[in-house]
């Protein structure tokens, strides 16, 4: 390997055999793809035959880094987790941050390729270059929490550890990797492992990174961008607030989707106030390597009982709330914390959630139907059982265990109140209220994820020009400029909130150049995520997608939210054309052969 | 004249002690200035780049009218 920043190799485990090797990162890999997402589109892409189960054998996981993972580069404590997802059969990268990612490196490693299927439950060791499947029947069962406490004590100091819950375990199709309380995330992963009788990944590195660029002018470079942040009045936002400052803000300009999108304003989220929520809170964190600490540990009451435990993030808060018209919020800590002990996707869990309450609002589901549990709106009561019954795939939480589209699938009625893109359930910013993220949701490749273009920054705060947010006017070309750039961020791989926080595409692009020694400007930001979304749509067609899953669910099309006054819907396929063209995607959305060509792809 | 203030993020414990949720009404003088009911709630120069006036992003030479409601906004966008 040419570059500094990369180690070269990947860790290869084939979990049918126990065979452990390695695989060398090609240059050229780096070069076009540069690492994270990049390179999980393009090794899924190469490896994965067309339609697998992504429940079976052919399946693969793959931990990617970045060139600047476990550097001084501020915020790259994240890893990326990829798979074919067995939610909505496209192509997913997750996230987690924490103290994981630096450790891969660390002991040697670009990233993991797991391949094949365990006889039995273990564990991935990884101990710089002493790698080994452990027995995993022991904590085999156990949740998140407890799995991870067992083997800290077991291994030892200096190991980072993630594993699944019984929700992989039991292959729920929504079930989430854990490391902490971190999260990778949307689209099921978790199961996948579950699927491949990986219960956990322990890693421990003592080496270091070597950078392209010589030390004093990488840690100027490193410091240069540290002081940003740490110079940006966003940052102290953060640090009080969370992630969930905005959430207020955005229900003030009708913005944020209640009771399942059916309106895009609730009445009150006084309780999710930025002041309220501090209330809870006992000690900040952050990621490694993070100077913004966004995390924080909080301790609530709820039924008699005192909890200590992460504090909800944005769009955990909004999706066991607003979006179910729950008001309460010790029980919206109380739910967040059981889906990370068990394993289960905050977001697609309370879509599913919000899709049976409609369903009972709307007389198609019956208490019979829902093992006798009340999926009113606004029962935060319901949040806990539900939530359970999903991870443990019993009665009724079987069906909502598989997600919203396929839940009303299997009950026959009901898909078009299920709010999805792609089977992936949509996020806590209206559509109908910022056009450019509807447009998103209904192209980013694994359906509705809200961290793939983030165009309410232009839409609502004015960056990168003046946009009307309920027009589709102009959108075609800000959500493919935004989907482009947001892929360096997924590939360094660093956090999506420096966005917020003075880091320009300019900067991204530098932060690229310094631990690899790439000569990297702008322009290859813009070229790198035009290819990596491209891989990604080619994975997607050879899956069968069409032109007809690059949609929203109906609801947008034919209803204004009632408390809009402008009375605004969204149609996102009249600007189809116009964003297919702006892609260099043929009529039916296929990537032309000139593209193909000029990505070298 | 009365204007409405909403402050998010780490700017809402600047509101006085009364004001619930980051909110408050103020007695401002007429002709006040955005700028002006700003510089008395202590928000830092920093902390301006995003204000709005009835929902429209403004200026602080901006100059208010009874019932304007002013808001705040401190861009952290969620996950």
């Amino acid at each position: 390997m040419k570059y500094g920043g990369y180690m070269g190799k990947f860790l290869t485990v084939d979990l049918s055999t126990g065979a452990t090797g390695t695989w060398d990162t090609p240059d050229e890999m780096a070069e076009k793809y540069l690492g994270g997402r990049g390179f999980i589109a393009k090794m899924l892409y190469d490896r994965l035959a067309p339609k697998i189960d992504p429940l079976g054998p052919e399946n693969v996981i793959i931990f990617a880094t970045g060139p600047a993972t476990g550097t001084l580069v501020p915020t790259t404590g994240r890893i990326a987790i990829g798979v074919k997802s067995p939610l909505t059969n496209t192509i997913s990268a997750s996230y987690l941050g924490g103290h994981f990612a630096g450790q891969v490196k660390y002991a040697g490693y670009d990233g993991i390729i797991i391949t094949g299927v365990s006889p039995t439950p273990v564990t991935l060791v990884i101990d710089d270059d002493r790698v080994g499947l452990r027995d995993a029947s022991g904590i085999w069962g156990k949740d998140t929490k407890e799995s991870q406490d067992i083997l800290r004590a077991e291994l030892g100091e200096g190991f980072e550890i993630g594993a699944i819950g019984p929700a992989g375990e039991n292959l729920v199709p929504i079930a989430t990797f854990m490391h902490v309380q971190r999260a990778a995330g949307r689209g099921g992963s978790g199961a996948v492992f579950g699927s491949k009788k990986l219960k956990a990944v322990a890693v421990r590195g003592t080496g270091g990174i070597s950078v392209g660029t010589p030390a004093e002018e990488f840690i100027q470079g490193c410091k240069e961008m540290h002081d940003i942040i740490m110079a940006n009045p966003v940052r102290p936002a953060f640090r009080y607030a969370g992630t969930t400052g905005m959430l207020p803000v955005m229900n003030e300009v009708v913005g944020l989707p209640y009771m399942n999108h059916q309106d895009d304003k609730a009445p009150d989220v006084s309780f999710i106030h930025n002041e309220e929520i501090y209330k809870y809170v006992d000690k900040i964190e952050s990621c490694a390597g993070c100077n913004v600490f966004c995390g924080a540990v909080v301790e609530f009451e709820r039924g008699g009982k005192r909890y200590r435990t992460e504090r909800l993030d944005h769009e955990s808060t909004w999706a066991l709330g607003p979006n179910c018209g729950i008001v309460d919020l010790p029980a919206l800590m109380e739910a967040n914390m059981l889906c990370d002990y068990l394993g289960l996707d905050t977001m697609s869990a309370g879509g599913a959630i919000s899709w049976a309450m409609e369903m009972t609002q709307r007389g198609l589901l019956s208490k019979e139907e829902t093992d006798g549990l009340d999926f009113s709106f606004g029962n935060a009561d319901v949040l806990a059982p539900a939530i359970r019954s999903m991870a443990a795939r019993q009665g009724f939480g079987d069906l909502l265990a598989r997600g919203s589209r396929e839940a009303a699938r299997l009950v026959g009625r009901g898909e078009e109140y299920a709010m999805q893109v792609k089977g992936l359930e949509m996020s806590a910013y209206a559509p109908r209220g910022f056009t450019g993220m509807g447009l998103s949701f209904a192209t980013t490749s694994r359906g509705a994820d809200h961290n793939k273009a983030f165009t309410v920054a232009a839409e609502f705060l004015g960056v990168l020009g003046n946009y009307d947010r309920y027009a589709l006017e102009g959108k075609p070309h800000l959500v493919k400029t935004m989907q482009d750039s947001t892929c360096i961020i997924d590939s360094l791989i660093m956090c999506m909130f420096t966005v917020d926080l003075g880091i320009g595409i300019d900067l991204y692009a530098k932060c690229a150049a310094l631990p690899t020694g790439m000569r990297f400007t702008e322009a290859d930001v813009y070229t790198v995520g035009e290819r990596i979304n491209t891989v990604e749509r080619l994975f997607n067609m050879n899956e069968g997608f069409t032109r007809a899953d690059d949609n929203l669910p109906p609801r947008f099309a034919r209803e204004a939210a009632p408390s809009d006054p402008g009375h605004h819907t969204l149609d996102v396929t009249a600007v189809m054309d116009e964003y297919y063209a702006e892609r260099e995607y043929d009529s039916e959305g296929v990537p032309t052969p000139a593209l193909l060509e000029r990505l070298g792809i | 004249m009365r204007v409405e203030v909403a402050l998010f993020g780490q700017y809402s414990r600047l509101l006085p002690p009364e004001s619930k949720n980051g909110r408050a009404a103020l007695e401002v003088d007429q002709a006040a200035t955005v700028g002006r009911v700003l510089d008395r709630l202590q928000i830092p120069p920093e902390g301006r780049t995003y204000v709005t006036v009835n929902d429209k992003h403004v200026g602080q030479e901006t100059v208010l009218s009874e019932g304007d409601e002013i808001r705040v906004i401190v861009p952290l966008g969620g996950g």
